[in-house]
């Protein structure tokens, strides 16, 4: 590489001139906001987040954020609130929107700028608003100031009356419009495009005003440049298929053809592609006059919908084929494919309402293969699938449809896409799972006698408990008002707001984390974060007070309230019939269990406090008698009825885990976990089992101290002589657990005892290996240490570091002094091993050498040597007896004592044949 | 999941509309359906059809006396969103279903071109444009900064 190369940089990423804009003008409002905060700081800090908030490609929340700053610091500059509006609109946040644009028409009543605005939102908004917004408009393209300020009154008379408007406009809007019915224009225009804007507006609606827009257009021809807009408001007719023949005379009345301008060169084209009648050679020419420039692709598209779409005389594979003709370059466009899933669409309906299912199927099914995401695409396949396939083959379709729902949601990271289909589809859910049993125009609280069907048929019941919940989180959602998103009162303390905030957040994990949708996680974290949002506005007393949404969000609050009301006594009432059937005999099966603990699940996820206050509110209980320690009390009666009876291993397990399940919520007293003990039992499930055994005697054993010395009880609490009985029994069970875990052989060794050695080194192996698992099972700790005991010194040593260990931690004082009474009685034994062992030692001995001399096998010789050996051995045997005396050892006395006679009996016949 | 029944009867369908009806649309079909009844009812001769057309009637009745006032519809709609969501319901972009929209997109859509021919045409509204550099107001304090 030579010497004088320049070393190879990389290419710099190019900066816009928006983004070196903003870089310069956030340090500026730094520089700003360090100065001393006078008129000419705030004027200047106004200007600095203003043009902040108006910069090309400056995010939407972060505009709008900039915006509002600048009209804090500058609040008497219309053009803040202006385009804080605007801001607001391309939010899609048109109430809001509406709010910023009246606040700039205080400051600057005559802009017809502002007024086209906010006709703009106000038609995005319902019929009553949208009214108005049409009058502005009216009033706009007339250019009348007077009318203007007239809607403006009706429409801040609208905002104030809000919740009481009936939906049609306000009574001073209508006799303004008998009274001025014919109004010519009288006024100025001074915002051109308010009436290219007026127009667009009258003729998107189903029956325009043609002789209006003709003037219009007519005056729009006339005025000099105005050719320009006049053929563009012809261009936007000849989207309607059927306006060909009025746009072609009103351009030959205004002479619009004539001109040699762009947009006449444009209309003249698109005219002459109405001449054409065969679908084929309009595609063609349409595809031509697109791809040279001479029109929209969006204008063609339109045209050809319209002529040659759903509503021709085109059958649907013609139709379909016939867009294929287009060029390549066309299809490939964005456009071009919503065209086309329109036809499909277009030509899916019309099947669908002439019952032609499979045709509606099979057309449905291109759509989505245009747009796997379309949801109502999934949705109208899950319906015409409804009546085609079987439910296995439908519900499918329907869990694709409702998991499309918060897909998009979670993609968007907006949890307010699609909540009011989420809404309506599983409280439809929930209403179609109830209707086959209970009648659908009364609650289902009232119908009692309609539950053992609903009930026996599982998928129906199932459907209702799990659809209704999800109906649930979902409305709460939607709502604005952070105390109506959370479901408590207005002045509910922190309290109440923090419990109703968990409640809502278990409700939203318990009934969606697991769903196996594709991104109901990110799903669940919006919906948590949106839950935590409300509690911290809430418990915002300021922002409480203030809250904009309170008033008109609160009857449909007080909707949901009584929804769940009735819900609650719906799911006592299933409760009571499931104790019924228990009291008449009747045995539940083990899904009947597990769906009485679904229901007490679903109960439990409200604010038990909340429910509590509105059940007194509603004269349902009274301040004594908390309904939600009544459910508690029938499921743990439900649940315990029969569970000391034998039933096979998978009651037992269904009646297991709806106890689990419902752990959170069961009362942690001794009875309860005496009954989980036997269901684990039962169960097989002995280490489970013996854990919580020890837990709780353990417990017991606490209480049993803690117990007031004048032996008086609280309600409610056991008494001392059930509480020994209970721990008794669980101590008891303990060795049971641990034999119950051993295999057959070993067990029965423990329970049959050892016979030979043999059997004592294999019932120590069991026993060891038992105590790994249940170490503080204690009748399996004395049989160890009694069978050790049998092991000699060794034995005898472990036995003894056991029960010392053992009775440190014994479980009672019964079973701590049998431990250390065998313990003493080990050391004992301990002491006389040594001594025992040398006595033993020192009998063999002598019998040994004794045996050899008469085996001749010692090699002696000599009498002498003989008499010696003999004289040895007795006094051996001697201090063998002596040793066993001294430690007590009467058998090992009595056997030395019989080996002394014989060996003196020995050396007497010696003796005597000298 | 369970049997769906697509057939279950809402006030909509009573009165044979859709669910985005307007107030007139709905005035004229009860008025409709009110006067073929009535008029059925006048020469009806069986007792059970008789019945059955006065229920119609009733269902009918009810269905326009709730639809035709707004709150009372918005809480029907409210309690009952699932009946309308059982529906086929448009699945083409809104450009296909709204007049509004596509009104809008075609003027975008012809600014575009016609910029492109030489011949550049204003936005319908600001909520097309994105250069306020014209609302600016100079601040002597700020430009200052801005310049430094």
């Amino acid at each position: 590489m030579s010497q004088t190369a320049k070393p190879r940089t990389e290419p710099k990423p190019e900066i816009s001139a928006a983004a070196v804009k903003r870089e310069k003008i956030l340090a500026a409002i730094q520089s700003l906001e360090e100065r001393p905060m006078q008129v000419e700081t705030l004027i200047a800090l106004g200007e600095a987040y203003f043009r902040l908030g108006t910069l090309p490609d400056a995010e939407l929340a972060d505009a709008a954020k900039a915006l509002r700053q600048a009209a804090k610091y500058d609040p008497y500059s219309p053009k803040m609130h202006f385009h804080l509006g605007r801001v607001l609109w391309l939010s899609g946040d048109f109430p809001g929107a509406v709010r910023a644009f009246q606040e700039t028409l205080k400051l600057a009543p005559q802009s017809q700028r502002t007024y086209l605005h906010l006709a703009l939102a106000l038609i995005e908004m319902e019929d009553a608003e949208r009214e108005i917004g049409r009058a502005i408009l009216d009033a706009l393209s007339r250019g009348s100031d007077a009318e203007l300020l007239e809607q403006r009154g009706v429409l801040d008379e609208h905002m104030r009356n809000r919740e009481k408007a009936d939906g049609k406009p306000p009574a001073s809007q209508r006799r303004k419009k008998r009274e001025n019915g014919n109004e010519k224009n009288n006024g100025e225009l001074r915002w051109a495009s308010a009436r290219l804007v007026w127009i667009v507006d009258q003729l998107a609606r189903p029956a325009p005003n043609m002789r209006a827009v003709s003037r219009v257009f007519t005056d729009l021809a006339g005025k000099n440049g105005g050719g320009t807009d006049a053929a563009i408001v012809a261009l936007l007719m000849l989207a309607d298929a059927d306006a060909c023949g009025s746009v072609k005379a009103l351009c030959a009345e205004n002479h619009l053809l004539d001109a040699d301008a762009p947009p006449a060169k444009m209309l003249a084209k698109v005219l002459n592609l109405f001449e054409v009648e065969d679908p084929a050679v309009f595609v063609e020419q349409a595809g031509e006059a697109v791809l040279a420039g001479a029109l929209p692709l969006a204008l063609a598209g339109f045209i050809h919908y319209n002529r040659f779409g759903p509503k021709s005389q085109l059958k649907a594979p013609e139709a379909v084929r016939l867009l294929d003709r287009y060029p390549e370059q066309i299809q490939r466009d964005p456009f071009f494919t919503e065209l086309r899933l329109a036809v499909l669409d277009g030509y899916a309906y019309s099947a669908y309402t002439a019952r032609r299912y499979n045709n509606a199927h099979l057309l449905w099914e291109s759509a989505r293969e245009l747009d796997s995401n379309r949801v109502d695409v999934a949705h109208n396949l899950a319906l015409v699938s409804t009546y085609l396939t079987s439910v296995d083959d439908y519900q499918r379709d329907w869990q694709r449809a409702i998991e499309l729902r918060y897909q998009l949601a979670a993609a968007l990271e907006d949890i307010e896409s699609y909540s009011q289909d989420r809404i309506a589809i599983h409280q439809g859910f929930t209403r179609q799972s109830m209707t086959r049993h209970c009648d659908p125009s009364a609650p289902v609280s009232t119908q009692d006698d309609a539950y053992p069907k609903f009930i026996a048929d599982r998928t129906s019941i199932a459907t209702w408990l799990e659809e209704w919940d999800l109906y649930y989180i979902n409305s709460r959602l939607q709502f604005r008002s952070p105390v109506h998103r959370l479901g408590v009162a207005r002045d509910a303390s922190p309290e109440e707001i923090e419990e109703a905030r968990a409640a809502l957040g278990k409700m939203i994990d318990a009934s969606l984390h697991a769903k196996p949708w594709a991104g109901i996680k990110v799903f669940c974290e919006l919906a948590n974060e949106r839950v935590k949002q409300a509690a911290e506005l809430a418990l915002d007393d300021l922002e409480r007070g203030r809250d904009p949404y309170y008033n008109a969000e609160k009857s449909q609050a007080e909707s949901l309230a009584n929804e769940v009301l009735e819900r609650s006594i719906t799911l006592i009432k299933m409760l009571q019939y499931f104790l019924k059937e228990l009291q008449e005999g009747r045995s539940l099966t083990g899904s009947e269990m597990r769906l009485a603990a679904d229901m007490v699940r679903s109960y439990m996820l409200f604010p038990r406090d909340f429910l509590h206050k509105l059940q007194l509110s509603k004269g349902i209980t009274d301040e004594e008698h908390r309904l939600d320690e009544v459910v508690l009390n029938y499921i743990t009666n439900i649940l315990l009825a029969g569970s000391d009876q034998e039933e096979s291993e998978s009651a037992s397990k269904e009646r297991m885990n709806a106890f689990e399940s419902l752990s959170p919520y069961l009362p942690d007293t001794p009875q309860i976990q005496v009954a989980r003990i036997r269901m684990l039992s039962a169960a097989k499930e002995y280490r489970k089992a013996y854990d919580l055994s020890v837990k709780t005697i353990l417990r017991i054993n606490a209480m049993e101290q803690s117990a007031p010395e004048d032996g008086a009880e609280k309600e409610g609490e056991e008494t001392p002589e059930n509480l020994k009985a209970l721990k008794e029994n669980l101590i008891s069970s303990l060795d049971h657990f641990a034999v119950s875990s051993m295999n057959k052989d070993d067990a029965a060794l423990v329970r049959n005892g050892a016979r030979t050695m043999e059997d004592v080194q294999r019932l120590v192996k069991a026993l060891r290996k038992a105590l790994i698992d249940f170490p503080r099972a204690e009748q399996i700790i004395l049989a160890l240490a009694m069978n050790l005991s049998h092991l000699g010194e060794d034995g005898i040593k472990e036995a003894m570091a056991l029960l010392e260990k053992a009775s440190e931690q014994a479980l009672t004082e019964k079973s701590r002094l049998e431990m250390v009474k065998m313990l003493g009685n080990l050391r004992t034994e301990q002491k006389k091993a040594g001594p025992r062992a040398e006595a033993i030692r020192l009998v063999k001995g002598a019998v040994d050498s004794v045996q050899k001399l008469q085996s001749n096998a010692a090699g002696v010789q000599s009498q002498d040597d003989i008499r010696a050996i003999l004289e040895q051995a007795i006094a051996d045997v001697e201090r063998g007896i002596e040793l066993a005396e001294e430690i007590g050892d009467n058998d090992l006395k009595k056997q030395a004592e019989g080996v002394l006679s014989q060996m003196r009996t020995a050396l007497s016949n010696f003796n005597r044949r000298r | 999941m369970f049997i769906i029944d697509l057939g279950t009867p809402s006030h909509y369908t009573t009165l044979g509309i859709l669910p985005n009806a307007t107030v007139m649309e709905i005035g004229e079909a009860r008025s409709k359906l009110q006067t073929s009844i009535k008029n059925k009812l006048k020469t009806v001769q069986d007792e059970k059809e008789k019945t059955e057309l006065e229920d119609q009637l009733k269902a009918v009745n009810a269905a326009g006396e709730v639809l035709s006032r707004p709150e009372k519809r918005k809480e029907y709609d409210r309690l009952n969103r699932h009946l309308q969501f059982f529906m086929v319901r448009p699945a083409a972009a809104p450009v296909f279903t709204s007049k509004l929209e596509r009104l809008f997109l075609l003027h975008r859509a012809l600014r575009e071109d016609l910029t492109k021919m030489g011949c550049p045409i204003q936005p319908l509204s600001d909520l097309d444009h994105d250069d306020f550099s014209t609302d600016e107001t100079p601040n002597r304090l700020l430009d200052n900064l801005l310049s430094a």
